[in-house]
């Protein structure tokens, strides 16, 4: 080797210690250079935190495989869901960039239609022997709603009035759809014709000053319901925020029921419960008998049914009526 | 001091001037070309750009220089333009065009890959080790172009210091990534990160948060004192490990060392930096195993040839 090629050699070697050196001094990371920080950061806290990632179907939640949230997986998934529960703009864009992406390949590769990302934080306290790490405390920490791409076009369909009404959906047995009619109305509230509404009317919600309301009864057996209804906004200008009594208590959050337009800005018919993305609200019924559920709202929405359900775990990717 | 300093210098660059064996530089190539090929994917880093302004930012200095991220075709391109080159320089056809491009296409593709949100450590020391590979002249051995070369009755490469330097580059490479880690780990926690609970606490929260292989970690972190004197013994290894550039008996304690540091973190934590297992597999000594092998053919193959003789 020649003297002035070993110069050479010598100058490069020396170059990249000292850019290395000073990435460290100045704690910078320069790609390709680093100070190479992995793992420095005292773990002062002995409660473990991971990031867990779900998706979300008609039939519930289901792992994530690196395919179908390529050419995001595995570590980086997870440091970029951290990164995106402080942005939820970002996260909205990151979703529909990854639900595109999903969907192209979802009938070669036979998968779910996806109507949401969701991602839990599991904590664990680290103890001797992983003592209690089977059962880590989960909380959700986001639910990235992802519009199916055939609801969208329906709903684009029937916003621009050319949509055929759809056949009504068969409910899963044991389940209660109530159709509501003009005797469920109480202040603020009317009939309404609607093509698309199931059998062709609807209970239609004034808002405004003169907030509407719908009361139905029904019997019930106690447990646990799964309670959608399906409505739809007359505008998108409008709220799309309806309150939930059952026999005279609130239920659900301040937040209410609805919540779509955000996700999904379109006047047409929807099957809406808590918001999309998040599982329906779950309805405590704790006695047998008759019971009083109320809707209303200070927006104006039509509300055509009800459906409580003992099966359903997720909002349908559909907005067809139910059927008994 | 001066005649100090003039000791260090020459213990510096004399391993530097050291001849060495082609095929040893040979066995460098195949080891991180052999990696560094990606096979007939060529769309992985494509998906990228739908991403672009969303979550993929671009990072480090490509940013400062303003380096474009380009559509999903031209990524595509670039794919095929890395299996190629990478291929091409595994097989040592055409390595001196082949190799530098073969290293800038990989730089470039993993950039692709590290600006989508998150930062590999562990692939960052590969990628820039492949351009020392690349400009050095490892196709001199087991090579197509050293066939052409044999073919072509022209003489065959010696022992030389062009055949020793890559490695020295390489080895001088790793020595300073730990050692900045080290520094790192100083700067940002302190003594603390040896002398308390923090490696404990790591060898049980990769349970939590990764798949370590073994329990080995779980098993440690009922003896804390251990923990601590093991952060210690690791936190001194990376600090000094740039003094192995200086001497040949430092230098054969500390590259095994870092190199079962790695072993024990994936044993422990379950973190596996596999580009860093196969530039330890570098730094192994393929001189003194090409020469044993040699030895032994000398030995065996006299006598293999009078057993043919007498059938």
């Amino acid at each position: 080797m020649s003297p002035a090629k070993l110069r050479l050699v010598l100058a490069f070697a020396l170059a990249f210690s000292l850019l290395t050196l000073f990435e460290v001094v100045t704690q910078r990371e320069d790609w390709p250079l680093s100070c190479y920080p992995m793992y420095s950061k005292l773990v002062r806290h002995r409660v473990v935190t991971r990031a867990v990632l779900v998706g979300v179907s008609e039939q519930g939640e289901f792992a994530l495989m690196d395919d179908q949230t390529s050419p995001y997986s595995g570590a980086r998934l997870l440091s970029l869901s951290r990164q995106l529960a402080k942005q939820p703009a970002r996260a909205r864009q990151f979703v529909r960039v990854l639900g595109a992406r999903y969907e192209r390949k979802r009938l070669r590769e036979q998968w779910p239609v996806l109507q949401a990302v969701r991602s839990y934080s599991e904590k664990w306290v680290a103890r001797p022997g992983l003592a209690g790490i089977e059962k880590p405390a989960r909380s959700l920490d986001q639910a990235m709603y992802v519009p199916p791409p055939a609801l969208l076009e329906r709903l684009q369909a029937e916003e621009a009035g050319h949509a055929a009404p759809l056949r009504p959906v068969s409910a899963p047995p044991g389940d209660r759809v109530v159709e509501l009619d003009a005797a469920s109305c109480d202040d603020g509230c009317s009939p309404a014709a609607d093509p698309q509404a199931s059998g062709g009317s609807a209970l239609s919600l004034e808002g405004g000053n003169r907030a509407g309301s719908i009361t139905t009864r029904l019997r019930l057996e106690r447990g646990r319901y799964a309670f959608l209804f399906r409505m739809k906004v007359r505008s998108i200008a409008n709220f799309d925020r309806v309150f939930l009594e059952l026999d005279g208590r609130r239920v659900a959050t301040s937040a209410g029921l609805g919540n779509y337009l955000e996700a999904l800005p379109y006047a047409g018919w929807l099957w809406a419960s808590q918001r999309p993305g998040v599982t329906p609200l779950v309805l405590d019924v704790e006695t047998d008998g008759e019971h009083a559920l109320t809707l209303s709202t200070g927006s104006k929405v039509l509300v055509d049914q009800l459906w409580l359900s003992r099966s359903v775990r997720e909002l349908p990717v559909d907005n067809a009526a139910r059927q008994p | 001091m001066k005649a100090f300093l003039e000791l260090c210098s020459k213990a510096f660059v004399e391993p530097w001037l050291r001849p060495a064996d082609p095929r040893a530089l040979a066995a460098c190539r195949l080891i991180l070309f052999g990696l560094a090929w990606p096979g007939f994917r060529f769309g992985s880093q494509a998906a990228f750009a739908e991403f672009e302004g969303t979550t993929w930012r671009a990072i480090g200095i490509p940013s400062v220089l303003h380096v474009p991220l380009f559509g999903p075709d031209a990524l595509r391109a670039i794919g095929v333009g890395v299996t190629l080159a990478t291929g091409l320089s595994l097989f040592g056809l055409g390595y001196r065009f082949a190799a530098p491009l073969a290293a800038l296409l990989k730089l470039y593709s993993s950039w692709v890959g590290q600006s989508a949100g998150k930062i590999n450590h562990g692939s960052l020391l590969f990628t820039l080790v492949l351009f020392v590979i690349a400009f050095s002249h490892a196709s001199d051995a087991w090579s197509v172009d050293a066939l052409v070369r044999r073919l072509r009755r022209r003489p065959q490469p010696e022992r030389s210091a062009e055949y020793g330097w890559p490695v020295r580059f390489i080895a001088l490479m790793v020595v300073t990534m730990y050692g900045a880690a080290g520094l790192t780990k100083l700067i940002q926690s302190g003594p603390a990160w040896a002398f308390s609970d923090n490696l404990r606490t790591l060898f049980l929260a990769h349970h939590f948060t990764h798949h370590p292989p073994t329990q080995l970690g779980v098993w440690l972190a009922d003896y804390p004192t251990l923990c601590r004197v093991l952060a210690f013994l690791s936190l001194c290894l990376e600090l000094t490990s740039p003094l192995a550039l200086f001497s040949r008996y430092y230098y054969r304690i500390v590259l095994p060392s870092l190199a079962a540091l790695q072993l024990m973190i994936w044993l422990t934590l379950g973190v596996l930096f596999r580009e860093m297992a196969v530039v330890f597999a570098c730094l192994l000594p393929w001189g003194a195993l090409i020469e044993r092998l040699d030895s032994l053919t000398s030995t065996w193959q006299p006598a293999w040839r009078r057993w043919r003789a007498t059938g």
